[in-house]
């Protein structure tokens, strides 16, 4: 069965990286603009998977985050985010408010695809 | 929403990743076995093959691949970091932005030579270390764990499933897995969404202790990891081998490895990741933004500040409260608008010195020297036409150093130096200026050549008394150059007077101190930003002129006595000295009959004062800097141009330009009197 | 109570997993309560997760300490068998937990 990942990003060149290198390792890819599009699109449909920025307008990545664990559909579903290595302090917030793990930026579609099989498992 | 160009995208972000690399092969030359410069190297090169490939760039990927390759052995330890192979990646590199460029260009004979050049360095560091290469040869040896590992209550929840991470480690070698169930309450204690569990795991495995890491990655800091190596057991083949050296070795590995996974992780981890962190912020969490763009969003904030500055003469001349209200409105959010504006515009001066690790780099090399370069303050921030602007001088000052400051190490033995020259480049912030400053530990400015260069090319009359600052200041003389010979790098006296002509038309100033055979300092002191300044609003004649407010001491008046009295004469006494002043309305040739009280604005730069005889101060201004036409870029009075809110226009005085004049009026009267 | 004698079966032919599991422990902790005997038929091709195992370990070790029976009434197999692999629970298994999950050995 094909996973199905959300990606949440307000950069259009990252959600671009992001969706061509999922969609050639065999993901189904639903794109989100900020945590407000990302938490309606997790509403209407369930996903495997979200890999999500920080910084967003509307609603940030820690607050979406925050509720889609909130969400009984959203329960131990994986939450990647997004993050710079030098974002301890932030990384900490993220994991604290229910992420799964993080992808250090800039990042090549090959160690996307890793994280992402790391979370999702066999 | 328009969709970015993929290729443009992947050029972008290569760029960034270049210099990234380069950063890192820098700093990898200095301390060749900084095994963190080598991954980081090695990511950025991963990283840019992957991302290369994957827009179609495929000869950038092939070439970035070999590479890449090499560095993976360094990284593996099969292959030393040598500096020459740190300079072929170095040079490769430079093809690497070539692939970038023009992609489609014929790039096969500079491919296929700097690759040998690489192999041969890979060679070159493999050969010399024959028990390296041994060692790669046969097999790794086979490592037995004994891991405990629990993860935090809520880490189901929060996406963590322990079954994945139990499957990596199978991955990683022959490996038993048996769970513990002793944490788990009975049914009516349970949260049954929370994990009880935890794990033990024999894991024998031919892969470093990094690789178990790895698996528990996400989860390192939350989670209780014990680690125990039950000791190293050989490969068959190995094990008949009788070397005693194995056994000590095993017996550290043992026991470094023994102690808590957690302690002994975490305090390397942190402590090598601070450089990484420094430069990562640079880059990160941004939102990039073509600078034409901002350039643009400039100048309708310019645009803005002079609607509202005419809307606050309307407002002020009508007697409409309302009006009034909402000008003042308007103005407040205007400047608060200039201020983010500005705060945008800042870049952190990183950018900058960036550069000059490369720069520094070749120059040792084509000098012969060993020079160090040490940054600081590289996130001091900056206005971003700043940080361009000051590029070119700051080569100069650096090549400067490099090639003049700084001797050769046989040199700096014989005065008992350290044979390593230093160069400190360094950025802060003060009192709206930020001070750039280049410093070197080499010989010195040679006081008695530059007179005697100065003399000799007529920058001054023989035996002219100057202070020190201003003797050392004739370096940055057009036509001048105290070098020996001329050399590749500093040139033929072009240069050091570009130094002076940037940082004057940036409105800062430039201070050298300079001490015998021990090195100079040479500060530059910048408005932090240009765009925008505050002004003084006069009226010379019927133009109007604005005097940036930052260059304003006070202002005084000229009463129709006075200005009698001091006719014919350029001082006015100012609280007991006397200070040189111009005549703005002579030197404008308004043909104007003054008005009856006139005004002296006195304006500063650093120690020297002038002040400035104009009609009528019309007030305060915020000023929007139009730069001057080409055509009158040779007009030295003014170093720019506003519209005000009339529409008017009003020229920008140079208040460098007329403390120097102003200066010069004053040696040229004491000479005469 | 008064239906202390009778047997239970709980028929969970659906996703046993962390999302849904807490219906199912309110369901047989209610069970355990109310009967003497829970025998519980786990689907075969469900998924399954660590959760699941969890909550049985947890059940088993309630039912021991009131006297109550819960077994499973198919020995472990499909998904469920998979878990219980992965999740390490069949190494130096016991021969109560190799008879409950597996229905082999004495007893």
């Amino acid at each position: 069965m094909t996973a199905k990942i959300l990606t949440v990003d307000d950069s259009a060149s990252i959600r671009l990286t992001t969706r061509v290198a999922l969609t050639n390792a065999g993901y189904a890819i639903t794109e989100a603009v900020d945590g407000m599009d990302g938490l309606s699109k997790m509403r209407s449909g369930q996903f495997d998977l979200i890999v999500t920025d920080l910084n967003m307008p509307q609603m940030d990545g820690l607050t979406m985050i925050r509720e889609l664990r909130k969400l009984p559909a959203y329960m131990g579903v994986p939450v990647i985010f997004l993050t710079t290595e030098s974002d301890n302090e932030l990384k900490g917030q993220a994991k604290a408010a229910g992420a799964t793990g993080w992808l250090t930026k800039p990042f090549d579609p090959e160690s996307l695809v890793k994280i992402v099989k790391k979370v999702l498992g066999r | 929403m328009s969709f970015p160009d993929p290729i443009a995208v992947f050029r972008t972000e290569a760029a960034e990743l270049l210099e990234q690399i380069e950063t890192g092969l820098l700093d990898l030359n200095h301390d060749l076995a900084n095994k963190d410069q080598v991954d980081a190297v090695f990511r950025g090169l991963h990283t840019l093959k992957g991302s290369g490939a994957m827009f179609g760039f495929e000869a950038l990927a092939a070439f970035t691949h070999h590479c890449e390759s090499a560095f993976d052995q360094v990284r593996k330890g099969m292959v030393p970091a040598t500096h020459d192979l740190v300079s072929a990646v170095l040079n490769a590199t430079d093809h690497m932005r070539a692939l970038i460029e023009v992609p489609a260009g014929d790039h096969d004979a500079s491919s296929e030579n700097l690759l040998s050049a690489l192999r041969l360095a890979v060679e070159h560091a493999g050969n010399p270390d024959a028990k390296a290469a041994a060692k790669s040869e046969t097999k790794p040896d086979l490592t037995h764990y004994r891991l405990h590992f629990s993860l935090p209550r809520n880490a189901m929840v929060n996406g963590t499933n322990p079954l994945p991470l139990l499957d990596e480690l199978r991955d990683l070698g022959e490996c038993i897995v048996e769970v513990d169930k002793h944490e788990l309450p009975a049914l009516d204690d349970l949260n049954p969404r929370d994990l009880y569990l935890s794990w033990t795991v024999d894991l024998k495995t031919t892969q470093p202790r990094s690789a178990i890491d790895d698996v528990f990655i996400f989860v390192m800091d939350e989670m209780e990891l014990r680690l125990e190596v039950m000791g190293d057991e050989k490969v068959a083949v190995k094990t008949a081998e009788p070397i005693p050296e194995a056994q000590s070795s095993q017996a550290k590995t043992a026991e470094v490895a023994s102690a808590p996974l957690r302690q002994d992780h975490a305090a390397p981890a942190k402590a090598v990741s601070q450089p990484i962190e420094a430069k990562q912020t640079k880059s990160n969490e941004n939102v990039r933004v073509p600078a034409e763009r901002l350039d643009e969003l400039m100048d309708r904030v310019g645009e803005l500040v002079i609607a509202q500055s005419r809307l606050s003469q309307l407002a002020g001349s009508s007697g409409d409260l309302q009006l009034r209200a909402v000008s003042e409105d308007v103005e407040r959010l205007s400047g608060e608008l200039r201020d983010t504006m500005m705060v945008l515009r800042m870049v952190p001066v990183a950018q900058l010195f960036g550069r000059f690790r490369r720069l520094v780099h070749d120059l040792a090399i084509e000098t012969g020297k060993t020079i160090e370069l040490i940054t600081e303050g590289e996130t001091t921030e900056v206005d971003k036409s700043v940080v361009e602007r000051l590029a070119d001088p700051l080569v100069h000052l650096v090549r400067n150093s490099c090639d003049h400051g700084l001797e050769t190490p046989e040199e700096r033995r014989a005065v008992g130096k350290d044979p390593v020259g230093r160069i400190y480049l360094s950025a802060r912030q003060a009192a709206g200026e930020v001070i750039i400053t280049i410093k070197d530990d080499g010989r010195g400015i040679n006081r008695e050549r530059v007179r005697a260069k100065a003399e000799a090319s007529g920058i001054i009359a023989a035996n002219t008394v100057l202070a020190d600052q201003d003797l050392l200041q004739l370096i940055f003389q057009p036509g001048f150059s105290t070098a020996q010979q001329v050399t590749n790098l500093s040139g033929r006296g072009v240069g050091m007077d570009v130094v002076k002509r940037t940082i004057d038309a940036l409105r800062g100033s430039i201070d050298v101190t300079s001490h015998n055979g021990s090195g100079s300092e040479i500060s530059l002191a910048i408005p932090l930003t240009l765009a925008i300044i505050d002004g003084l609003l006069v009226r010379i004649g019927v133009g109007r002129y604005v005097i940036p407010l930052s260059a304003v001491e006070e202002c005084l008046e000229l009463s129709p006595e006075e200005d009698m009295r001091s006719r014919g004469r350029s001082f006015i006494s100012l609280r007991d000295s006397l200070v040189p002043f111009i005549r703005l309305r002579d030197l404008f040739n308004t043909n104007t009959t003054p008005d009856p009280f006139q005004k002296v604005v006195v304006i500063s730069t650093g120690a020297e004062r002038v002040g400035l005889v104009v009609d009528q101060i019309i007030g305060d201004h915020q000023t929007v800097i139009k730069g001057m036409s080409k055509l009158h870029h040779d007009v030295a009075t003014f170093s720019g141009a506003t519209i005000l809110g009339d529409g008017g226009v009003a020229l920008i005085l140079d208040v460098g330009h007329l403390v120097a004049a102003g200066q010069h009026q004053e040696a040229q009267l004491r000479a005469a009197g | 109570m008064s239906s202390n004698e009778t047997v239970a079966v709980l028929s969970w032919d659906e996703s046993l997993t962390l999302r849904t599991i807490s219906n199912h422990c309110d369901e047989l902790l209610l069970a355990l309560n109310e009967k003497s005997a829970v025998a519980i038929d786990i689907s075969d091709d469900q998924p399954v997760d660590l959760t699941l195992i969890q909550l049985i370990e947890s059940a088993r070790i309630f039912a021991s300490t009131s006297g109550k029976k819960l077994t499973l009434l198919k020995p472990a197999a499909g998904h469920l068998r998979d878990v219980l692999e992965r999740g390490g629970f069949l190494q130096n298994i016991s021969p109560e937990d190799s008879n409950f999950w597996l229905h082999d050995g004495v007893k």
